[in-house]
């Protein structure tokens, strides 16, 4: 008993450092990495709350063909100096075209912050509470992840997404997706904990968390989508979720209408026809990239892992296995059939399922014996980290221990492999992929100490 | 099914009072005027300058046939502008010169500038049209 209070303290204090890692990393050059401006969707999520707030009507920058808007300049942060060119943007109002719910956050802390006018928003200030949601989200992963697979997975799965570059970086931007995440995830713990202990309010909550991502925005249907594939066939439990889920989401119909009804219909209408951007290929696009905005893209293995790793889940047969599966499946389709551009912040919703994904597939290597797997895998973020931090002094002795040091790995652990019984190769395998999870840890580390603005403009 | 009853009972109280706030809100706090100051207001903590010159606007509006091109000589430096002219609120020369000040952040005067357009000399009050070539000068 001793034992397992000390294992609860450990488990506890790892992740607290972990929170502390995540949120060091987030805060760090937060308010200039992406560029203000790179995503004009970040004033215009605020400015729709702060409208609201002073107005009682959203207003905010409008794509949507067919829908009147009003072409004004408005230079926060000097966007029109550096990152925005073109000049004036397409203000639209009353604004439609996403539910508000990201824009009623940020644009009321920018409210309480002093800022009042659009030009006023600084990505200083609206950034902030995204910093805190994204580390909340590392949080909430740890919980899910330990439900679905235990804390020693959870903890490696939440380091991953504490340190990766992909995530540290887009978790810092006012995109929707940043809090259709949590919510998602926090539904997901509510519909595990169900599964647990039979609770019809933990239900209840878990379907209005659900239909509440809907009102972040409209792909967040798919926390009602998952849900319902996780409840399965328990009849009237599901009755219940979709009815409560539904009816959450519903309110985003409601606060349309009661606004102004028929530019409300008119943006729906604009909605079902709007373009189809990400292409055919987009699925491959996925697998084989990493894009962070609408035009950079910033290279980073573990999503690969991640894809990689759900390969290995869909062989498993259990219960949290599927789970994953149905989260990534669910959005995949949700991704394809919106699919209106190929943007960066769209795919923040697969990610943590792909790092639950990749982090299962890498501590089976630590707990399960199944090292090679293991190591092959981590070896795809660690070379991406290592060329990124010598990509300009390619240091002959690191060559040289990465091409021999990986021939002796691979040599180790296929003898491992063939030889189970012994088990000093077991213990050196096991050691050898801890130290590639820590080496990876720590160059996901020193990958983000370099990028600052100047490293920014780099990026491609 | 006895909870869904109550439920929706809650809900559709909660969507009546939550229409109810929100046209109350709108009809109590939305004017025009309070609009455009949110929208063209500009902003407390952006730094100013008396240099017309000192910051620019990248890019090039993509409005075909609607656009206003502006350079201003600075003395030491030239900086060149091409507006959306659907942005311009006051289709005047000084109104274009307004807006840009206003954008940038500039403090200077308008009238202390002198342009001419299309070859002939204007006033602040004189109009602009789409497409006109603005050259002023400190």
């Amino acid at each position: 008993m001793p034992y397992m209070k000390k294992g609860i303290w450990l488990t506890i204090l790892a992740l607290v450092v972990t929170l502390v890692i995540a949120f060091l990393l987030r805060y760090q050059n937060f308010a200039s990495v992406p560029l203000p401006g790179q995503s004009t969707d970040e004033y215009s999520n605020t400015w729709v709350g702060l409208s609201l707030i002073r107005l009682g009507m959203p207003v905010g920058i409008s794509g949507l063909v067919g829908i009147k808007n009003y072409p004004t300049y408005i230079n926060p942060d000097r966007i029109l100096s550096s990152t925005v060119p073109g000049g004036a943007l397409a203000i639209s109002y009353p604004w439609f075209d996403h539910p508000p719910m990201m824009g009623i956050a940020s644009g009321a802390f920018a409210y309480l912050s002093g800022e009042r006018n659009f030009g006023d928003v600084a990505l200083l200030t609206i950034r902030k509470p995204v910093v805190v949601l994204g580390t909340v989200t590392v949080g909430l992963l740890f919980w899910l992840a330990a439900l679905w697979f235990g804390p020693v997975t959870a903890l490696i799965i939440s380091l991953l997404y504490a340190t990766s570059p992909l995530i540290v970086i887009g978790s810092r931007m006012v995109q929707a997706e940043n809090g259709l995440v949590p919510v998602w995830l926090f539904s997901l713990i509510l519909l595990t904990l169900t599964q647990k202990k039979d609770g019809p309010n933990l239900i209840r909550w878990a379907a209005f968390f659900a239909g509440l991502t809907v009102l972040f925005k409209l792909s967040g249907i798919v926390a009602i989508i998952s849900g319902v594939f996780i409840i399965g066939r328990k009849r009237r439990s599901l009755i219940e979720f979709l009815m409560i889920s539904l009816s959450v989401a519903f309110l985003f119909v409601i606060y349309g209408l009661a606004i102004d009804t028929r530019e409300f219909m008119a943006v729906f209408l604009s909605n079902t026809s709007r373009v189809y951007g990400i292409g055919l290929d987009a699925i491959y696009d996925l697998f084989t990239s990493t894009k962070i905005t609408s035009t950079k893209y910033l290279t980073d293995g573990w999503p690969l892992v991640g894809w990689l790793g759900m390969i290995y889940l869909a062989a498993k047969k259990d219960k949290s296995s599927l789970f994953v599966l149905i989260c990534l499946a669910s959005y995949l389709a949700i991704y394809i059939l919106f699919g209106s551009a190929s943007y960066g912040w769209y795919r923040i919703p697969f990610m943590p399922f792909l790092f639950i994904a990749a982090g299962y597939f890498i501590s089976e290597g630590v707990t399960n014996s199944n090292y090679l797997v293991s190591a092959i895998a981590l070896l795809i973020p660690l070379g991406v980290n290592l060329s990124r931090l010598f990509e300009i002094n390619k240091v002959p002795l690191l060559i040289l221990i990465m091409r021999f040091g990986i021939l002796g790995l691979m040599i180790l652990l296929l003898t491992g492999l063939v030889w189970p019984e012994n088990r000093i190769f077991r213990n050196f395998s096991r050691s050898a992929v801890i130290l590639l999870l820590v080496a990876a840890v720590l160059t996901n580390i020193l990958y983000l100490q370099k990028i600052n603005v100047d490293y920014w403009y780099k990026v491609n | 099914m006895g909870f869904l009853k109550k439920y929706f009972v809650g809900y559709f109280i909660f969507v009546a009072l939550f229409v109810v706030f929100l046209r109350w809100h709108k009809a109590r706090v939305y004017s025009d005027v309070l609009l455009t100051q949110m929208l063209i207001f500009p902003s407390q903590s952006k730094d100013v300058t008396e240099d017309p010159c000192f910051y620019n606007i990248v890019g090039e509006p993509s409005t075909p046939g609607q656009y206003l091109k502006l350079s201003i000589d600075c003395r030491d430096k030239r900086a060149n502008f091409t507006l959306d002219f659907r942005a311009i609120r006051e289709k005047t020369v000084g109104g274009a010169i307004k807006e840009l000040f206003r954008i940038n952040g500039v403090t200077l005067d308008p009238a202390k500038l002198k342009c001419i357009m299309e070859g002939r000399s204007v006033t602040l009050a004189d109009e602009v049209a789409a497409k006109n070539s603005l050259e002023c000068r400190i």
